[in-house]
């Protein structure tokens, strides 16, 4: 079929954002090692070297002047020319990404544009490098170098083409690489599927995608997902949270690497602020990060199959469970873990209607 | 003799003759009396409005007087403005038999019962009972304004402790793309005592993508707006604006253009797409899976998704 205007641009972003996360997509952070990379909880981590960018110190980043940052961008058999007439016009955009992650209170991230160099190896080269990069599609990814469970060096390579395609909201996959060098991992969360079919006009309860969601909405400002992921990683001087954790199993074993996501209930009755996370290969899940307050969870398989390939690789449960919404409020306190009540996922899911693909 | 006179005299002479045939052809021609006046008529509801409940059953009296009625007459009680009364509802006491008089009144009883149904969210149904003014004008009528009968939802219970209600779906316009429409309901679910562990499963619509995945994955083809928590004491209560994609819009989605028909033939309409939303209550007081349906025309329990 044709699609929907609306679903067309729908696919389109969802193509544009096929973000390349390296060293491997684990879930919430990544682990120590690249064979290791399923790290559920903060403690699994691998954190910055204290050598390379300890607490209290601020990262340098250095962006790249190739000419390749004013090449024209072909896509579908379109030529789109650049946005930049030089490097000097992109920096504005990095200094705007690494403020939107340096602004967060409950975090120490602080980070900054040291230089711009004509030349920069496409290597591990002790230099955390932007650099422009043109395939053909608008994608971009960050690098991650890891050894000895620390992380040691993060380069982006960063496609013109979200510029091009993405208007006045095009920092948002600058963001997300950012969110990647911290350490963290693709979100569970994805609200904006609801908001494909709901847009947030409509009121859906859930309007905004996680920046280290596989983006499919383009609103460059962090949400309580991401916010809370960096300062697990980072964490201020007197970040104070609880936490949560339970099991889920579908068809009475562990239901590995489903989504959780845990809604506060803000002093209105609304559901606010919301926290995605995955199960483990035991089904277990933790929340951390939590501000004090009521929650509500639903449980679910994993959406966005190719941002977490590697939970796939390990026998994640994807076909044929049902979305679950748990509705009675688990309360939270500060230095606590709440233990949640079972949840059972069961069969179902078979009569999904499949959307066609995107012509051409 | 001037013929037109003539002509004139002829006529009259035919119309005393017909007179004759039909009266006593021996005496004057009789006096025709004239009409009797309208009578007059008037009646009212002593109410404005009555409640009832699904199931339930409500009699609304109603005052009559008639002033010179020389004829028989039916007061008769219609619902207002010309439709035709739900299917779950039956009223009795709409016709009230007249004997003619001089000066007559009373009061007799509209009588409106409600069928119960299992469809939770049909809102509340208003429904105008009026008086039917007569057409022939033999009585003159003054009648008080129509009656209103509520009829609310009945809620449902699908397990120990929890209550659902809803509100009447609703078809809107797709924000931004007005040819399309979502279909609509706030869902209020009331979680007491055993209910309070209750969940809720999404049973469908699932809407599953694949362009630039690696595998194929499905989510949920509905969204929630406005969800809003109430907690009093032990109990809570959960409001929900669901909204779903209705047949024109999975059909939008979903089906391709028609190919051009052949020359001289019609093109074949577009398969109806299924724009049901469906859930299960689950939890540790409710015996059996309560599985439940929303459409177009409301919310209720279904055993099985066909």
């Amino acid at each position: 079929m044709t699609p929907t205007p609306r679903l067309r641009r729908f696919l389109f972003s969802l193509f544009a954002l096929s973000l390349l996360a390296g060293p491997a997509s684990g879930y919430r952070f990544f682990g120590g090692t690249i064979d290791d990379s399923l790290a559920p909880v903060s403690e699994n981590a691998a954190p910055w070297s204290p050598s390379v960018w300890g607490p209290s110190q601020t990262l340098s980043w250095v962006l790249s002047e190739a000419p390749e940052w004013t090449d024209s961008f072909e896509w579908r058999g379109e030529t789109y020319e650049s946005p930049f007439e030089s490097a000097s016009d992109v920096l504005p955009h990095v200094r705007a990404a690494l403020e939107a992650w340096s602004d967060v209170p409950t975090a120490d991230i602080r980070w900054r544009v040291s230089g711009m160099r004509v030349n920069l190896p496409r290597a591990r080269d002790h230099i955390n490098a932007i650099r422009p990069h043109v395939l053909d599609v608008p994608a971009s990814y960050a690098a991650v170098y890891i050894e000895g469970g620390e992380i040691l060096e993060c380069d982006i390579s960063f496609s013109p083409g979200h510029f091009i395609f993405f208007g006045r909201q095009r920092q948002s996959a600058l963001v997300h690489e950012l969110g990647h060098c911290l350490g963290l991992a693709h979100s569970a969360m994805f609200p904006t599927w609801d908001s494909a079919l709901f847009p947030p006009e409509a009121g859906a309860v859930w309007p905004q995608d996680p920046k280290m969601a596989y983006g499919h909405d383009h609103d460059p400002r962090l949400t309580h997902d991401d916010i809370i992921g960096g300062s697990l990683l980072r964490p201020a001087r007197g970040f104070r949270h609880g936490g949560i954790e339970g099991e889920v199993t579908f068809g009475g074993t562990a239901a590995r690497f489903v989504r959780l996501v845990a809604a506060r209930i803000g002093e209105d009755g609304r559901l606010g602020d919301s926290v995605s996370v995955f199960t483990d290969e035991q089904g277990r899940y933790r929340f951390e990060g939590l501000a004090p307050g009521d929650y509500l969870l639903a449980a679910g398989p994993m959406m966005e199959t190719s941002a977490h390939g590697s939970l796939l690789d390990a026998g994640a449960v994807l076909h044929g469970a049902e979305d679950r919404y748990l509705l009675a409020p688990l309360s939270v306190s500060l230095g606590a873990s709440t233990r949640a009540p079972p949840i059972a996922l069961r069969e179902g899911r078979g009569s999904a209607v499949r959307l066609p693909e995107e012509p051409g | 003799m001037n013929p037109s006179r003539l002509g004139l005299a002829a006529v009259a002479a035919g119309l005393a003759a017909l007179s004759g045939c039909e009266g006593d052809s021996a005496g004057p021609a009789p006096v025709v009396p004239p009409p009797p006046p309208p009578a007059e008529l008037s009646a009212s509801f002593q109410a404005e409005r009555a409640d009832l409940a699904e199931g339930e059953g409500v009699e609304i009296g109603f005052e009559y007087r008639v002033t010179g009625l020389h004829r028989p007459f039916v007061l008769e009680i219609r619902l207002a403005g010309g439709g035709e009364l739900p299917e779950d509802v039956e009223v009795a006491g709409t016709a009230v038999p007249l004997s003619p008089g001089e000066d007559i009144s009373g009061e007799a009883v509209l009588t409106v019962v409600s069928s119960p149904d299992q469809n939770f969210a049909e809102g509340e149904e208003i429904l105008q009972f009026e008086f039917v003014p007569s057409e022939t004008g033999v009585v003159r009528t003054d009648f008080g304004p129509p009656v209103e009968v509520a009829v609310a939802d009945t809620p449902y219970r699908p397990c120990d402790g929890v209550v659902l209600r809803g509100t009447g779906v609703e078809r809107e316009p797709r924000p931004q793309e007005e040819s399309l429409h979502t279909l609509g309901t706030t869902l209020t679910l009331d979680l007491t005592g055993p209910g309070r562990d209750t969940t809720f499963e999404l049973r469908g619509p699932y809407l599953e993508f694949i362009p630039g995945a690696r595998e194929p994955y499905s989510v949920a083809g509905f969204g929630i707006r406005d969800w809003r928590i109430e907690t009093d004491g032990p109990a809570y209560r959960h409001r929900m604006g669901i909204t779903w994609p209705s047949a024109d819009y999975l059909t939008a989605l979903l089906v391709p253009p028609p190919e051009e028909p052949p020359e001289g033939e019609e093109p074949a309409p577009p398969p109806e797409a299924d724009a049901r939303l469906v859930f299960a209550v689950v939890g540790p007081s409710c015996p059996a899976d309560s599985v439940l349906t929303c459409d177009a025309d409301g919310c209720y329990p279904t055993a099985e998704i066909q």
